[in-house]
């Protein structure tokens, strides 16, 4: 009698589809359940690794959806100011909390009590999307007045999106102690003053995640009943650790709990499919080729080995040479050099946390 | 001011072969030959060189009314954004802005503050007017071309765009070391908006000469 392992397909086996596929070859999507039309509207949010995802759609001719352009005419400065980063200015949104208080917000059923920091020189922050306006707002009133057509240009955007791509990217988070507003950084590192007091560390769990994506796809549907999420886990490291180990140890548990609640919350929904970028990043085949000099940022060779693959298994009009076509994983000094001169410029608060 | 008795030459800023009025040299901008030719043949080492250069750049912006509408708040003008036009934050339109005109109209203030040295004051443009219907029939034959059939802008949108002009071309001239002399106080209203009677009845965009009188005066101040 044939034993289970006899009988399952080629990709399910390690020799045949990792240690005998070359590198740039290695296809662990194997099937998607959405088939992207370039008139879909596919908008993004989530960590840094987010952004090469909304800039390859749009370079591969695909409707990467942008509901909060600013003005056309300040479009040549627009990317400084995180406009058209996402597809609304919200910055880096890197947990899951993060996206389910956005959600409540632009629906006017959370209003965090921490409201603006004030910066030197009687400049005004926004504690939620601290980088989005370098050097901050001119007055309280001027961070209102684009805050509230902030969250309104979120809610549109999420009732006219047909695809939403989530990029988880950290599990680790501060939140404010009088009503657990998350921030997507810790206070004091871009903008406002750390407070011990007000401002406390939590390291979200996998029930946490899987809540609160469920909870956000919940009221994802209620405005947009036809929308469907693709969720990825960003293959980025964490730049620092609050938590008192080792930060490789830390990044390990982090990218863990993302990805299992990744695949927990799209088993649970029909409208939910995660996609692999994460693993095609990290994974052995490409040798850690596909990572920066800094072991963090990932290199156009990554990217263009997820895209390919995401053409070719999540669209349906793509192929998978239409954009930057990966090429073969190559090692050594030279072409690591080669990949930092041309390292895609990636808007990543996180990376603050690594310095000084 | 000539008519006055004063010495008073002035200079145009002269193409090169290739149709640009600046060189750049390494990082940073000089004027090329032809002007500085000009301006040697009327200076001499003790004359008093002022820059009126850049003054019409936030007209060539907003002027016309935008689409869509552009508004934002400013920390010089206290009149809030018009309701139901989208907001751009100050600093993201200071940043537009300032690409423009750092990287155009006041490389030429750069050039010929490294070529002369005796270049010493930046006279600031007139402000516009408060009354934009009195505009339109003066409309300047680049705008009446451009922009047939347009509004101008709401009055309040053009002059915090001017007062951002300012900002951005005094913010200019103190990193290169020339003084700033503001809009006579005499010409403005309230609100900072050019009294209509000093406008130009030739152009929306200039002033007349009881403007220039008030800025003679000023000069003479300098002068002294």
């Amino acid at each position: 009698m044939k034993h289970p392992y006899q009988a399952v397909q080629p990709y399910a086996k390690w020799t045949a589809s990792m240690a005998r596929t070359p590198g740039e070859q290695v296809d662990p999507v194997v099937s998607f359940p959405f088939k992207l039309t370039r008139h879909d509207k596919v908008a993004t949010a989530g960590s840094c690794f987010a952004q090469h995802i909304a800039r390859s759609l749009k370079v591969g001719g695909y409707n990467y959806y942008v509901e909060e352009e600013g003005n056309p005419c300040i479009r040549d400065v627009a990317a400084e100011f995180g406009y058209g980063l996402f597809s609304a200015r919200y910055g880096n949104i890197y947990t899951s909390r993060q996206l389910l208080q956005l959600a409540h917000r632009c629906l006017g059923l959370f209003q965090p009590l921490d409201d603006a920091w004030q910066g030197d020189g009687g400049s005004f922050f926004d504690p939620y999307r601290p980088t989005v306006q370098p050097g901050g707002f001119i007055s309280r009133d001027e961070l209102h007045a684009d805050r509230q057509q902030h969250l309104a240009s979120v809610k549109r955007m999420f009732e006219n999106l047909d695809y939403f791509v989530f990029t988880l990217g950290l599990t680790e988070c501060w939140m404010n102690t009088d009503d657990g507003a998350v921030y997507p950084i810790c206070p004091g590192v871009a903008a406002g003053r750390f407070d011990s007091e007000k401002h406390v560390f939590r390291n979200l769990t996998v029930s946490d995640v899987i809540e609160d994506l469920r909870y956000f796809f919940e009221i994802l549907k209620s405005l947009n009943p036809s929308a469907r999420m693709i969720l990825t886990v960003s293959p980025v490291s964490l730049a620092a650790t609050a938590v008192d180990r080792h930060v490789l140890c830390s990044t390990v548990y982090s990218k863990s709990v993302l990805r299992v609640a990744a695949d927990a919350v799209s088993a649970m929904h029909a409208d939910i499919a995660y996609f692999p970028s994460f693993e095609i990043i990290t994974g052995p085949h490409s040798r850690g080729a596909y990572f920066e000099r800094d072991l963090r940022s990932v290199t156009e060779q990554g990217v263009a080995h997820v895209m390919s693959l995401f053409f070719r298994h999540a669209v349906r009009d793509g192929t998978a040479t239409e954009s930057a076509p990966p090429t073969a994983v190559v090692l050594g000094e030279e072409a690591m050099l080669n990949d930092a001169q041309n390292m895609m410029k990636i808007e990543c608060d996180e990376e603050m946390l690594d310095r000084g | 001011m000539a008519k006055q008795g004063a010495d008073v030459g002035w200079a145009y800023f002269v193409p090169n072969e290739n149709g640009t009025f600046i060189d750049v040299d390494g990082a940073s901008f000089k004027l090329n030959a032809p002007t500085l030719s000009v301006l040697n043949s009327l200076l001499t080492v003790d004359s008093l060189c002022i820059s009126v250069v850049a003054g019409n750049a936030a007209n060539f912006l907003t002027l016309m009314e935008r689409t869509p509408p552009l508004d934002f708040f400013s920390p010089d003008v206290p009149a809030p954004p018009r309701g139901g036009v989208p907001i751009v934050p100050y600093g993201t339109v200071k940043a537009w802005f300032a690409e423009k005109l750092l990287g155009g109209d006041l490389t030429m203030l750069e050039g010929a503050k490294r070529s002369l040295s005796q270049l010493s004051y930046h006279i600031e443009s007139p402000p516009p007017v408060r009354n934009s219907d009195v505009l339109l029939p003066m409309l300047d034959p680049y705008f009446r071309q451009k922009y047939s059939g347009a509004k101008i802008a709401d009055s309040w949108l053009r002059l915090k765009m001017w007062k951002l002009q300012s900002r951005i071309t005094k913010e200019k001239c103190e990193t290169l070391g020339i003084e700033y002399i503001y809009a006579p106080p005499a010409a403005l209203d309230e609100d900072g908006f050019l009294l209509p009677e000093m406008l130009s009845d030739r152009s929306c965009t200039h002033a007349n000469i009881a403007y220039g009188q008030l800025v003679f005066d000023q000069i003479r101040g300098l002068a002294k």
